[in-house]
């Protein structure tokens, strides 16, 4: 089983980033030119492929530090 | 673009200001939490569990010499007229057996786990580093920026709505007319950084070869 803590880490940034994507629909309703465009350019474009980058390194910590506990506890440890 | 709009502009910029604060904080908190687990399994697999094992080794040890006394102690028990049956201390030996060889086992799977787990470590920094330069420095410009802006609005809004509204440019908004020289601002101060700090990396590691090289 993937490990929780990173799991809930990965969920919170999810929500993090739609919230984030939300308001800016609403801010866009109100700001259309050039400075958006740019501001959304130099500020928000780049977090798109953070985010997914970090998402996709969560998951696959989640399954490494599961794989840790796993191998190296007693089996009378083990839920 | 009426006062109104403006208005409505200053109001949602403030808004998603907030918004940006709410996604830094989740964001870094997300990363955070990652990180002390990460530091509990560090803790567990470096500290707890060599420890743990070596005594498991210790123990079971125990167990199957003591289990190879008691078959021996049974089988030197042996007469002519009667053998006592030995399968309960060859399966309680055999049982001993298999559980020292699994903690042989975890001790090699923690050896191993103790070097992987780094480099799994060191390759999940290396997919969240740019997210947290976002959520941490870039995110604070942002909403710097926007506070710039927003303050900048409210006081051309100050002057301007008592005399009825004008666009000050007359083509662009006032968002606009007043925020992009804002925008650039930050923009060039940023630069100005960014050359900084390239130079203080060059500096630091003079042996690096130019990637032009």
């Amino acid at each position: 089983m993937p490990n929780a803590n990173v799991i809930a880490g990965s969920s919170r940034l999810k929500h993090a980033i739609k919230s984030l994507q939300d308001q800016w629909r609403i801010t866009e309703s109100t700001w259309n030119d050039s400075v958006r465009r740019k501001f959304e350019e130099r500020h928000l474009a780049p977090l798109d492929p953070a985010i997914d980058s970090a998402l996709l390194g969560m998951a696959k910590l989640a399954e490494i530090l599961s794989q840790v506990r796993r191998d190296c506890s007693d089996r009378s440890e083990m839920p | 673009m009426s006062n109104q709009a403006d208005v409505h502009s200053i109001e949602a910029l403030k808004s998603f200001r907030v918004a940006l604060a709410l996604f830094s904080e989740d964001a870094l908190g997300a990363l955070g939490a990652v990180e002390s687990e990460i530091r509990r399994t560090l803790q567990w697999l470096q500290h707890d569990r060599p420890l743990y094992w070596q005594d498991q080794l210790k123990r079971r040890r125990e167990r199957v010499a003591t289990a190879k006394a008691d078959l021996f102690r049974r089988q030197i028990a042996k007469r002519p007229d009667s053998s006592p049956s030995t399968v309960e201390q060859k399966e309680a030996l055999r049982l001993a057996e298999a559980s020292l060889q699994e903690a042989e086992t975890r001790v090699r799977l923690v050896k191993k786990w103790e070097t992987a787990l780094q480099q799994a470590i060191f390759e999940y920094h290396g997919t969240t580093r740019r997210l947290k330069d976002l959520a941490s420095s870039d995110a604070a410009r942002a909403m710097a920026l926007l506070e710039r802006m927003v303050d900048a609005l409210e006081a051309y809004l100050r002057v301007e709505v008592p005399s009825g509204g004008a666009n000050p440019s007359g083509t662009t908004t006032a968002l606009e007319s007043i925020a992009g020289p804002i925008l650039e601002e930050f923009e060039a101060t940023d630069q100005i950084e960014e050359t900084g700090e390239s130079s203080t990396r060059q500096a630091e590691s003079p042996t690096e070869p130019n990637a032009r090289e």
